[in-house]
């Protein structure tokens, strides 16, 4: 049986929600999402270009983490900064001891985007990934370990706090 | 009727489903594709038991992780967290059948998420003004 599938560019426009379905539901329209792409791609390549240009360890441009400011812990992201620099300057292995969460979720989140965005324009987009509960759960469970993990004083946890390798 | 894409039983007559938003088949759509099928046998209740065209697509109810993974990384913590416990939730439900229940934690998820961006902003900015006038 011959059943076309819409589509898929949002559930205003009749295929399922994207990367911004939160925003694309109060703004209305396929335009509009398109607009807020667009316009998140610019900024976002604007931040990656100072965060390539501008070395964070040793600026006073960036903020602190609020988190570590009042707190003086580190948080899951601490680090995420010099990690994407480190990255850009194809330093990989010093990226990861930055922050090695914000390196391993930047595949899922980079692909989330550009799916996303390809699906408003109405461009082909490989498939939606269906992540199985466990899996979310383990991820739930690795994020808090990692969090307590890097503020033990312990130095065979040491490894886990933002570091130079 | 129920939702050719996510399941959710509407009224006969909807025109776009109450939960996904997808357009819903027409009365007379509908009554044409069930004269057009042999299967359909004059039974007029037929439809109803008719699963629908294809499996379920899973990934229409979205489970925004991607955005709770961000969120963790960028801003306020325990909101990220809470977003990421409503993601799992989520698939959870779809993997047991729960669409109603899927969809109700996946309200959850990105109301979580929008939370803990909107205090990781602001308190990003309050620490940054405090900090600035303490010096």
């Amino acid at each position: 049986m011959s059943n076309p599938q819409p589509l898929p560019t949002g559930p205003l426009a009749g295929g399922p929600p994207t990367f911004l379905a939160g925003i694309e539901n109060r703004i209305a329209g396929p335009v509009a999402q398109r607009f807020v792409y667009a316009l998140l791609a610019l900024a976002i390549a604007t931040a990656l270009t100072i965060v390539y240009l501008v070395d964070p360890r040793q600026s006073g441009l960036y903020p602190v983490c609020p988190f570590l400011g009042l707190t003086g812990c580190y948080c899951p992201g601490c680090g995420t900064l010099r990690a994407r620099h480190q990255l850009m300057h194809g330093n990989f292995l010093a990226a990861f001891g930055y922050n090695p969460y914000t390196i391993l979720a930047l595949p899922v989140i980079a692909y989330s985007f550009a799916t996303g965005g390809l699906r408003a324009y109405r461009l082909p987009a490989p498939p939606r990934i269906f992540t199985p509960a466990p899996l979310i759960w383990a991820l739930l469970v690795a994020v808090l370990a990692f969090w307590l993990l890097r503020n033990l004083p312990f130095a065979s946890f040491s490894f886990l706090a933002p570091q130079s390798i | 009727m129920y939702c050719t894409v996510c399941g959710n039983q509407n009224p006969d007559d909807a025109r776009f489903c109450t939960a996904c938003g997808n357009p819903q088949q027409t009365e007379t759509a509908s009554r044409g594709a069930s004269q057009a099928s042999p299967s359909a046998s004059g039974n007029p209740t037929g439809q109803q038991f008719t699963p629908p065209f294809s499996p379920l697509p899973q990934g229409n109810i979205p489970n925004y992780l991607p955005q709770a993974i961000l969120v963790t990384i960028c801003c306020c913590l325990p909101a990220g967290i809470v977003s990421i416990v409503f993601a799992a939730q989520v698939n959870g439900k779809i993997a047991r059948g729960d669409l109603i229940g899927a969809r109700s934690s996946s309200n959850n998820a990105k109301t979580w998420a929008w939370v803990a961006f909107g205090l990781g902003i602001a308190s990003g900015i309050i620490f940054a003004i405090s900090s600035a006038a303490g010096l």
